[in-house]
């Protein structure tokens, strides 16, 4: 008989005790452009930096452009801030120009986008979502916590296969609950924002199906959230370097993972040079927003957290513009719970619906 | 044949042998003293209670030992007049093993029990009983031709060794005589050659897994004798036995062959207990692996997949169970294993970079035996006996290790409960003798291997194999071996995760032959000719999701396959007494075969779907790519003096298969790809050059070797490949060259009570990418380190053996740190990622790697109170619990004020604490 200690201490004890930091020499600096170049004018910005290791985002750097239509100079590009270039709010992106853009830095380096065309609008069928209960965490005992998530879901009709599109939807997130007798609006913290991908590539025309988010139930619940979707029609080469980013991202680093790679994005530095340019500038059809808000009696069943405060201070005085007294009220502290950008009354998105 | 054994009188025997040759054993004898008063004590009594008041050890069988009741007494006798007076009374007699060690017996005559093991000796001593005979230390080995006047003064002896039962040539055996000084090993065909002075010698015989026997010979001119040895199935010393095992020696012929002994694994610290062939073979210089729980294994900077592993002449796909922590191969049914991993004998082909020739025992046609072991993780089962007396026999090994058991209760651990493993595998091996010099043997297996890590992922594989082979010798010159067999490989690797929620299958058919001639025309030639061939049939990769949220399509790859040939000659040839060769010449040829669809691709363009251009349609069966190699294989010995040789070696290999990895270290997800119109041959150049020296009557071994590989034909996957489910796999891929080199010290010192082994290897080992179309070779076609490059490899391991039922052993291992391709820069990709920037291609390094692991093994030795031996070990692994990269990875942090993210890098470590094992085994 062979009595071996089970694999389960092997496991056990590499899960709970093997896990050590370790550095690595930073190698090299690196120029990074990035931004969306779309006729959604929401967001419209090329982020200049100088990437310098993994412990930061990269310092912003000063720099100007131009965009080039069709072979032409069309705009300059307007400097927000050090490192953020915008287009001009009257600048239209039309489907089916090509277009790239030529970024100067104060040391005169010039670099350069691919051409590239808007590729043709399409829009989201409609969308969806599904309360599913799964694995959300393991808590400190090493048990499985679970938890409802809201799964959203993008109904779209697939073109002809010899037409291949590339969709990319941008979901942002926002809700607003009644505290303490004023009502607060929120809005997810823009980098927690999800970003789904999908190629028409090999599947057959027609209706299909996607998932674009999974939101797990928090306190962000409680009264009204609002999933904002955004679709923009990308070409190829973006497409396959957003695959790529989201494989990077989700990288865990054993041995099973693919081989992780340098990559390159569509910009070059024009004097033809070895210098690896981070980053890519996307040019698509956008500006279709589609809006689905979840009340809490939606959901409330699955939640156990809400709560209504009976006594709730300052109920009655003149705290905004309405009276929120007539709302329930929940326990939470506008400024702490639930996590996100807290925002103005005065600032609010005028989607928001007390 | 002049030679024959001759049993002489009994001269040899020694009757209560007090005259134990050994000066130290008579002082044991004579110097202790011996007070006792035994009153109506039988003599199990009476030894159990000189055991415990002096440090004496008895062994016997139970049933020898009479009941008789004995009334004697001792005042400072000393402890052979105590003996041979119980002797005496009792009608039994005794051999002085060890120092402080005696075997109780029969009284009978007994022999030296040095050379013997116990179950021989047992079998010996029940026979007599029957029959009256001798034992078998009494053998006088005539040499030569006595007639012969006036005699030589030098007699020639160009010998085999050949196992008893079975007839086979017994590989890395030794004949050695000790007031010579002079020694010599058999090759591959039993083979040895020595010359000693003509007269009266003693030489001790021994093979890997096989008895030791002493023989007078008296030789009086040149002779071809032909020495048989028993199956050792319990080794009472096994300080003699691993003189040869393990390592290469001065003498051998070829440069790079390793004869590994299974004893001498057996004793090596295990995780788990569990004795494993590959992870022996680690401890070899010049073999390496990218990490813990990794399969496979590299040799001298070969990929995984151009290791050619034939267990019983079948091919192995997979070579790991259970991560890569076990090996698929049974110790238990294993005779010998041979590692060539310098020069490759032309019989062997298809495979660049070595080969593991692992050749299964075959049942006795006499005796049934067995052993195994129950346990908690794991159980194992072995037994072989006889089908018909002396004609037929089976060996079945049967393993199960099922950890899910313990696993899926521990609740408290989600991850450990929510994951599964199992493997288990089943051998069969029947062997019938046709004649005296025939036999048939069939063989089958079938393994299974599953993991899934929570409800994340997981994957399975299977394989399933069954051959025949028929041995025929037709006289001293010729032998025949025919050999077909077949297998089916198949692995699937799924993700539960939902979006990415699919399932992949993949694997391989194949059927093989080979018709081997091997023809000694005169002592001084060994030929081998033949042909072989394999038919390849890969399975197409098929991806399905799985789940109803799965965003992945349906694919699946086209079949492949091939039919590959190769007809051989190779020649191992003594110029004289100091120069021999093993040169041979193979052709090789493959084909690659419809059904396909060929397609074709812009010239001078980078191979993608866009640049698709034409197909053409094969029918199955039809010829689409013709492949030819020739391959020249030389090795050359010079031998110095007897201690000390120089070799060097030279072989070309063809390889037409590929097996198809993005991943760091091989996984059962790998894919198996012939050559075809887009991938080609590979082929490998090998140069090696050794300096071998014995020292101290070869008590230490030392060698060094260095070794240069230049391949081409080499494919690697293109930055962010997409092998699974492609069918355009042609499009992920690079064709690559690449080269290894590097220098291997090897010291050995076996001897007496204590072993010692320790290797050195400084190596290298890169990667080029040679298409650079529109930009997309890895590392801009530089040159860089492969994904087991491992420039330091080091390992000492020690064995101590205190008495003879006792055995501590110690290893310990160091090697530099995988390559690994890290994060060099983060930066923000608008409106929401905070991406790594990775570095070029396998830049950095994860931290070294090292490991002490500690054994102790005691087994009942020769109390042997009934037919069941038991042996216990007890291990440490990993004992100073070195916390050893498994994998780094990378997690995005955010700092807690600002709010900003970075990167931070992480080692997890798999086994990064001390772990100790138990296990305890049986025999029958």
């Amino acid at each position: 008989m062979t009595r071996n200690y089970p694999y389960a201490v092997i496991i056990s004890i590499s899960l709970m005790g093997c896990l050590t930091e370790i550095d690595f020499e930073d190698k090299g600096k690196a120029t990074t452009i990035s931004g969306v170049l779309t006729n959604d004018t929401a967001s419209r910005e090329i982020f200049v930096t100088r990437a310098d290791g993994i412990s930061n985002e990269g310092q912003p750097m000063q720099a100007s452009g131009v965009v080039f239509k069709n072979g032409n100079v069309d705009v300059e590009l307007i400097q927000k801030e050090i490192g953020v270039l915008s287009l001009p709010p009257s600048f239209e992106v039309e489907e089916g120009a090509i277009y790239y853009v030529e970024i100067i830095t104060p040391d005169n380096q010039v670099y350069q986008s691919i051409p590239q065309k808007v590729p043709p609008k399409h829009k989201t069928d409609s969308i969806s979502f599904q309360i599913v209960e799964k694995e959300a965490s393991i808590n400190t005992t090493g048990e499985i916590v679970n938890n409802y998530f809201v799964d959203f879901f993008a109904h779209v009709t697939l073109p002809d296969p010899k037409d291949t599109v590339y969709y990319k939807w941008q979901i942002d997130q926002s809700w607003n609950f009644v505290s303490e007798a004023r009502i607060c609006y929120k809005i997810r913290n823009e980098r927690a924002n999800e970003v789904a991908l999908l190629s028409s590539n090999g599947r057959l025309a027609g209706p299909f199906k996607v998932r674009i988010a999974s939101q797990e139930m928090d306190k962000s619940f409680s009264y009204k959230h609002y999933f904002n979707v955004n679709l923009f029609m990308i070409d190829k080469q973006t497409y396959e370097f957003y695959q790529k980013v989201q494989q990077l991202v989700n990288h865990s680093g054993n041995l099973y993972d693919e081989i992780p790679a340098p990559f390159k994005g569509n910009v070059f530095l024009d004097a033809g040079e070895a210098e690896t340019v981070l980053g890519n500038i996307e040019f698509s059809a956008g500006g279709e927003l589609l809006r689905f808000p979840i009340d809490s009696f939606m959901i409330n069943e699955r939640i156990d957290f809400f709560r209504v405060c009976e006594d709730t201070p300052g109920c009655g005085a003149n705290a905004g513009p309405f009276d929120p007294c007539s709302k329930p009220h929940s326990c939470f502290d506008c400024l702490i719970s639930p996590l996100g950008d807290t925002i103005k009354w005065d600032d609010k998105p005028n989607y928001f619906v007390d | 044949m002049k030679f024959k054994p001759i049993l002489l009188t009994l001269i040899t025997w020694t009757l209560f042998v007090g005259s134990i040759n050994a000066q130290e054993k008579d002082n044991i004898l004579s110097q202790t003293l011996i007070t006792e008063q035994f009153v109506n004590q039988h003599l199990l009594e009476i030894l159990y209670q000189l055991e415990t008041n002096y440090p004496l050890q008895f062994f016997y069988k139970e049933e020898w030992i009479s009941r008789k009741l004995l009334n004697v007494s001792f005042d400072k006798q000393p402890l052979g007049f105590v003996l041979n007076r119980l002797m005496e009374l009792t009608g039994l007699g005794y051999v002085q093993y060890d120092d402080h060690s005696f075997i109780i017996s029969p009284q009978i005559k007994l022999l030296d029990l040095d050379a013997f093991s116990y179950q021989e000796y047992v079998e010996e001593v029940e026979a007599l009983s029957e029959v009256e005979t001798q034992a078998r230390s009494d053998y006088f080995f005539f040499i030569g031709d006595s007639t012969l006047r006036p005699l030589p003064t030098e007699a020639n002896i160009r010998g085999t060794l050949r196992d008893q039962d079975t007839g086979d040539p017994l590989i890395g055996g030794q004949i050695f005589f000790p007031t010579l000084e002079k020694g010599a090993f058999s090759n591959e065909r039993g083979q040895f050659d020595i010359t000693i002075p003509t007269g009266k010698h003693e030489a001790v015989v021994k093979a890997p897994g096989h008895e030791e026997i002493i023989l007078q010979i008296v030789a009086f001119s040149d002779d071809t004798p032909e020495i048989k040895l028993g199956y050792t199935a319990y080794q009472l010393d096994e300080v003699m036995l691993q003189a040869d095992s393990k390592g290469q020696s001065a003498e051998s012929r070829q440069a790079g062959r390793v004869q590994l002994s299974m004893i001498d694994i057996k004793r090596t610290p295990a995780l788990m207990g569990e004795v494993d062939i590959i992870n022996a073979i680690l401890l070899l210089p010049g073999v390496s692996t990218t990490g813990e729980a990794s399969s496979g294994f590299n040799v001298r900077g070969g990929n995984i997949d151009q290791n050619l592993i034939l267990q019983d002449a079948h091919m192995l796909f997979n070579s790991s169970h259970l991560l890569g922590f076990f090996s698929v191969i049974n110790p238990d049914i294993v005779k010998s294993a041979t590692l060539y991993k310098g020069h490759m004998p032309a019989q062997y082909g298809g495979r660049v970079s070595s080969v593991l020739d692992i050749d299964l025992m075959e049942g006795s046609t006499r005796t049934y035996n067995g052993h195994g072991s129950l346990g908690v993780f794991s159980s194992k089962f072995m037994m072989s006996g006889p089908i018909i007396k002396d004609k037929s026999s089976f060996v079945l090994g049967i393993r199960g290790a099922y950890p899910n058991l313990i696993t899926s209760n521990l609740d408290k651990i989600a991850d450990v409960a929510t994951s599964s493993s199992y493997y288990g595998d089943i051998t069969l091996k029947l062997t019938q003798r046709i004649g005296e010099l025939g036999k048939l043997s069939l063989y089958g297996n079938a393994s299974t291997d599953f993991f899934r890590f929570t409800r994340e992922f997981g994957f399975g594989w299977d394989n399933y194999s069954a051959g025949l082979s028929w041995q025929q010798i037709y006289n001293d010159k010729l032998s025949l071996k025919a050999e077909i067999n077949g297998s089916r490989y198949t692995s699937n690797f799924f993700n539960l995760n939902d979006i990415l929620g699919a399932s992949n299958e993949t694997g391989i058919d194949n059927i093989n032959y080979r018709l081997d001639l091997q023809y000694v025309p005169v002592r001084t030639h060994d030929i081998h000719m033949g042909i072989s061939g394999t038919y390849v049939d890969v399975l197409p990769n098929k991806q399905n999701p799985y789940g109803a949220n799965s965003a992945l399509p349906s694919t699946i790859a086209q079949k492949d396959q091939g039919l590959e040939a190769g007809i051989y000659i190779n020649d191992d040839f003594d110029i004289n007494n100091f120069v021999s060769f093993s040169a041979g010449i193979r052709l090789s040829y493959f084909q690659n075969m419809g059904s396909f669809k060929v397609y074709d691709y812009m010239p001078d363009r980078e191979l993608k779907f866009a640049n698709i251009t034409d197909s053409t349609i094969y029918e199955s069966g039809k010829g689409i790519k013709n492949f030819w190699g020739l391959e020249p294989r030389i090795s050359m010995r010079v031998l110095v003096d007897e201690n000390t040789s120089f070799k060097a070696s030279y072989n070309r290999v063809h390889q037409y298969i590929h097996l198809l990895s993005n991943t760091a270290s091989s996984t059962p997800i790998d894919i198996w790809q012939v050559s075809n119109s887009y991938f080609p041959a590979q082929k490998s150049d090998n140069f090696s050059l050794g300096f071998f020296k014995n020292f101290q009557d070869k008590v230490w071994q030392t060698s060094l070797e260095v070794f240069y590989r230049d391949m081409d034909g080499l494919v690697v996957p293109k930055d962010f490949a997409n092998l699974l489910g492609n069918p355009h796999i042609e499009t992920e891929i690079l064709n690559a060259v690449g080269q290894a080199y590097g220098a291997e010290v090897s010291v050995k010192r076996n001897f007496d009570k204590l072993d010692l082994e320790a290797s050195f290897t400084y190596s290298r080992s890169f990667r080029r990418t040679q298409d650079n179309l529109e930009g997309i070779a890895a590392n801009n076609g530089d040159w860089f380190p492969s994904d087991f490059d491992s420039p330091i490899n080091a390992s000492l391991s020690v064995k101590f053996r205190p008495s003879l039922t006792k055995t501590i052993s110690a290893s310990f291992i160091y090697r530099t740190g995988r390559p690994i391709t890290v994060p060099a820069n983060a930066y923000v990709v608008y409106p929401s990622w905070f991406v790594p920037s990775f570095s070029e291609r396998n830049s950095f390094r994860i931290p070294d790697y090292h490991r002490l692991d500690l054994a102790y093994t005691f087994d009942d030795g020769l109390i042997s109170k009934r037919k069941l031996t038991t042996e216990f070990t007890f291990s440490l692994y990993n004992v100073y619990a070195r916390k050893n990269a498994y994998s780094v990875f990378f997690r995005k942090k955010l700092d807690f004020f600002s709010q900003k993210p970075s990167f931070q890098a992480y080692q997890l470590a798999i086994l990064g604490t001390i772990l100790p094992f138990f296990s305890y085994n049986f025999k029958f």
